[in-house]
């Protein structure tokens, strides 16, 4: 298969990708954009007269033998409007080659090789750029029109003066973007040269986004030509120009001619809405991502839902927290509900015996993929006590991130749940309304990334403010602003830096902020999703026992998703291990880390290198795919101790201990003498297969 | 075959003026900051530390892909510090980097046949494109990308993290250099595919005798791969030696905080975890600690550690082959 092959296959795949909306944009865009080229090829051959004959009556209504009519002028109006086809294809091309020529090595170059050279162009393109676009190219038309003489290439170039700024800027900002790139690097380090670099690293990835500026910036030209033609500069008289023949016709339209005016200016808003409608179409295939930014897995998650803010909230008095307990903490942290006064202030229920803090049952969720349905979470029952902390460990694309999101209540609009999700006994799969007014409240998240989740603009101190008053509505913003301090002091940020900037905080720093405003509206359940993964080992640790002190301190049930299994060892009560979409086994950590019964959570573990490992063992095979079925037990394909049964059944979950489940067919009753059941915690590791199977295609 | 130098470091530094914020005061960035240390033929180096430490530039700049400030850097006995692009051309095939994101070091419009033989061409060492891709699919076949004739012609972006890093190791490889410097190489990996690649990484220097520096601020991947390490704090070397020395009796008070921090999979033991925090966060590099550049954060600094009076440690042998940048006796 050629490099083609893939390349048609990659746009084909795009194209299934792309919505029916937007395909069907940019097929009626196609067809328009299409049908006027045609026109203009054969302009010749379509037009009943020469664009330059004016020997017809003068000012004649449209007739047999000129179907459009005629003008003050003496030209056939169809005539005009066919050549005049021609003659925007031939400026925008012409324009267009111009700009790409003279902006894109421009930009390539001064993206590149930055420096002096760089800063002078930049000077220059933003100048040109401010300038009103159709002023300057007027004055380009008038100078080049004295220059060269009027006519296409006068017209085309004093077009492209405008356009090459664009196609300067668009291109040296990317060029910016691909420069610091790991396969840069990896092309200096092999030794290319400069220009070598340029043309097969840099502008074979930035050059793909030129087809959309042209695309976009085609119609702009056809405009930006009529406006000029309109104004009297650009083409000759005898040119067919749309609008300079509107321009003529104005004086018209007081005698009631209204056909010199009306169909060069239908040829016009014609085009126009071609070439955008394929420019926009174009744009959504070739950048699925920009199109998807909505739905993809990243979403941004307001840290105040705008719809929870104007929700009434029943005012909150708090129930009575002991004076002087718990004194490190302020005040806002210290009222813990449900265990300090065994009430949930908001629901007014009191939480049975023994109930859950959180509790997920037989939840699913599916994500509409292009490929059918994604089972992403697949059944999952999960309960999580006030002031525990269970693990949620897998490996990537196994469905612990969805399964978090899903618990908060923001799965993207692609994504179908089924199962219930219940904050205190509560479901709030029932009650939209509640659900929302609970994230951020009683209910809240911290993400793995904290430099992407606070607003560059707004002092940190706002960030709490806007939370607080959002959720609480009573509350002073002085008394906001009190408790920001107060919980910021909790977490290790010190007070004074409340009006500081997210960007004047370190990572470490950041995350304590982000936490912070997890916590400080004493939340009954805190899902963080890999909260130190991108953080430094000592910050992680210092971040890891703060956590684990807020949740002792402040009773909270605490779901830890992260592919860190050390992590999880150190600081959960419970570990929860999924597997395509389904929790595989769980139980307490002692049981599970000491004694594994899955095969998978086995080979995870055998898998992790630790400051005592000698030789680790890598997980052979990949996940399977979530869009097919999966008929059994999900890892039977890459479980060497797999049996029959376990390629038909789905196991379920089986007590293998003490509140210690594995959903395996090895259990119950397995053989004492199963290599399964011959785990060692140390030392010698179950191997599972000698071979790895390498580089088989996902 | 260990013991002779392949790259020696000599007082390295690597300063980078930045602005603070539009139209701020300058200020110099000391990412490395005196570093000396050499590699051995043979050997794998481990650079440790957090970010901020220096490790990336360190390692940077013995591939000559940031230009040192200051001190100087030899290659196979040759001072590269200060030699052009051009004359730095025919030694760039001898030396080569991994990247931490595959993702990102694949050139997404180059096929993975072309990203693999591309090397071969620019050097000159292929008599055409022909060969080069014929020698590319012998590489990708050694990294265990089989069967190569089906990725030849695929892009990056239809292959998974973990073969985009085989393929980062064949593009590195296909030149035959006797220096890999490899920055956390598995670290945008998953748990059940990092032991495959180091795996890989450890046979392919076994068998092609290579020479490897690996950037990483995980500790026990080090220990499991590193024969020496070198711990950095805030662009000096504060602790070289032995991995197994190192790792397992850290006698500099940052070492010990390092791998105090590093959590551990094994059942909980009663009385829970008991780990020394370390307090605050590494120190901006513009404004570098006096004295002891660790002092700030160090449980047993004195007076010698501080200023005024107190003067920066510089690295001193205390036995097993270990040296240590610290006043502690």
């Amino acid at each position: 298969m050629s490099s083609a092959h893939h390349r048609r296959a990659r746009l084909a795949a795009r194209w299934r990708a792309s919505g029916r909306t937007s395909r069907r944009l940019l097929l009626a865009g196609a067809v328009i954009t299409a049908g006027f080229a045609l026109v203009a090829l054969l302009a010749p051959l379509l037009a009943p007269y020469g664009q330059a004959a004016h020997d017809a009556p003068q000012l004649a209504r449209p007739s047999w033998s000129h179907w459009f009519g005629t003008t003050n002028l003496r030209f056939d109006v169809l005539s005009r409007v066919i050549f005049g086809a021609r003659l925007a294809f031939e400026v925008v091309l012409a324009s267009t080659a111009f700009a790409l020529v003279i902006g894109v090595p421009l930009g390539l170059v001064s993206g590149y090789s930055g420096g002096r050279l760089d800063r002078a162009l930049v000077l220059v393109m933003d100048a040109l750029y401010a300038f009103p676009s159709l002023l300057l190219a007027i004055v380009a038309a008038f100078a080049l029109a004295r220059w060269v003489g009027p006519g296409v290439p006068a017209a085309a170039l004093s077009i492209s003066v405008i356009y090459v700024p664009q196609y300067f800027r668009v291109v040296r900002n990317h060029t910016l973007a691909v420069r610091e790139e790991a396969f840069v690097d990896a092309a200096r380090a092999m030794g290319a040269p400069k220009r070598v670099i340029i043309v097969r690293y840099v502008a074979a990835n930035v050059l793909q986004s030129v087809p959309v500026i042209f695309t976009v910036n085609a119609a702009d030209a056809v405009l930006t030509l009529a406006a000029l033609g309109f104004l009297g500069y650009g083409v000759p008289l005898r040119t067919a120009e749309w609008g300079f023949d509107i321009g003529n016709a104005i004086s018209d339209v007081g005698t009631g001619a209204w056909w010199t005016s009306l169909f060069p200016g239908l040829a016009i808003v014609g085009l126009v809405t071609g070439m955008s409608l394929l420019g926009e179409g174009v744009n959504d295939v070739l950048n699925p991502r920009l199109r998807a930014a909505g739905l993809a897995s990243d979403v941004t998650i307001p840290l105040v839902d705008p719809e929870a803010a104007s929700l009434p909230e029943p005012a909150e008095d708090g129930p009575g927290v002991p004076e002087g307990a718990e004194q490190e903490l302020p005040r806002s942290v210290r009222a813990v509900p449900g265990i300090s006064a065994g009430i949930v202030p908001d629901s007014g229920m009191i939480p049975a015996q023994n109930e859950p803090a959180l509790a997920v049952e037989s939840l699913s969720v599916t994500y509409r993929s292009p490929r059918g349905p994604v089972r992403a979470v697949d059944g999952v029952s999960l309960a999580v006590a006030a002031g525990e902390s269970v693990g949620l460990v897998g490996e990537s694309g196994c469905g612990k991130s969805t399964l978090g999101r899903a618990v908060l209540g923001i799965l993207p609009a692609v994504a179908e749940r089924s199962g219930r999700v219940l904050l205190d006994g509560v479901d709030l799969t029932a009650d939209a309304d509640a659900w929302r007014r609970a994230r951020g409240d009683r209910l809240s998240l911290v993400f793995q990334d904290p430099a992407t989740r606070l607003d560059p603009l707004q002092r940190v101190e706002s960030h709490f403010v806007e939370l607080i008053r959002a959720h609480r509505p009573g509350t002073s913003k002085a008394d906001a602003a009190r408790q920001a301090r107060e919980v910021l002091a909790a977490v290790g940020v010190p007070p004074g830096r409340a009006r500081h900037y997210p960007h004047e905080f370190s990572g470490g720093m950041r995350q304590r902020i982000m936490i912070a405003l997890a916590v400080v509206l004493e939340p009954r359940v805190l899902v963080a999703d890999e909260p130190t993964t991108s953080l430094d080992v000592l910050v992680e640790a210092q971040i890891l026992d703060l956590l684990g002190d807020l949740r002792r301190r402040l009773g909270l049930a605490v779901v830890l998703i992260t592919h860190n299994l050390g992590i999880v060892a150190e600081t959960c009560d419970r570990v929860a291990v999924m597997y395509a979409g389904r929790i595989v086994e769980e139980g307490p950590i002692a049981s599970v880390f000491a004694a594994p019964r899955h095969p998978y959570t086995q080979a995870l573990l055998g898998a992790v290198i630790t400051l005592e490992t000698e030789a680790a063992v890598a997980v052979p095979g990949a996940p399977p795919d979530l869009a097919g079925p999966l008929p059994g037990c999900p890892f039977a394909p890459r479980c060497p101790l797999a049996m029959g049964i376990c390629h038909d059944v789905r196991p379920g979950p089986t007590p293998v201990g003490r509140a210690h489940t594995a959903a395996c067919h090895l259990y119950p009753g397995a053989d004492p003498t199963h290599p399964a059941q011959a785990w060692e915690p140390t030392g010698r590791r179950l191997r599972l297969t000698e071979a790895p199977r390498a580089g088989t295609l996902r | 075959m260990t013991g002779e130098a392949l790259v020696r470091v000599a007082d390295l530094a690597v300063h980078f003026p930045v602005r603070r914020g539009v139209g701020g005061p300058k200020a110099v960035v000391r990412a490395v900051d005196g570093v000396s240390l050499e590699v051995r033929r043979g050997e794998t180096l481990g650079l440790v530390g957090e970010s901020g430490s220096g490790k990336t530039t360190l390692g940077r700049a013995m591939l000559r892909l940031v230009q040192p400030t200051g001190g100087r850097v030899e290659f196979e006995g040759r001072d590269i510090t200060r030699l052009g692009e051009r004359d730095l051309r025919p030694l760039r095939r001898r030396m080569q980097p991994v990247f931490q994101d595959p993702h990102a070091a694949l050139n997404p419009a180059m096929t993975i046949g072309d990203a693999v033989a591309h090397p071969l061409l620019i050097q000159g060492l292929a008599a055409g494109r022909a060969e080069a891709r014929a020698r590319a699919a012998a590489m990708l076949e050694r990294v265990g990308i089989t069967p190569a004739g089906a990725f030849l012609d695929r892009f990056p972006e239809d292959l998974s993290g973990g073969q985009k890093q085989r393929v980062v190791l064949a593009r590195a490889l296909i030149t035959e250099p006797g220096l890999v410097v490899a920055d956390e190489p598995v670290a945008m990996l998953d748990m059940s595919v990092r032991a495959l690649v180091l795996d890989l990484m450890a046979r392919l220097g076994r068998e092609l005798g290579l020479t490897y520096v690996l950037i990483t601020h995980d500790l026990a991947t080090a220990r499991l791969l590193c024969d020496r390490v070198a711990v950095l704090y805030l662009g000096r070397v504060v602790e070289i030696g032995p991995a197994a020395d190192v790792l397992r009796r850290p006698r500099h008070p940052y070492t010990q905080a390092l791998l105090a921090a590093v959590p551990r999979v094994a059942p909980p033991t009663a009385g829970g975890p008991t780990r020394p925090v370390l307090a605050g966060e590494v120190p901006d590099a513009t404004r570098i600690p006096e004295g002891c550049r660790f002092h700030p954060r160090c449980p047993f600094a004195f007076d010698a550690c501080r200023p005024p009076g107190g003067t920066e440690p510089v690295l001193r042998p205390v036995g097993d082959g270990v040296d240590v940048a610290c006043h502690l006796p």
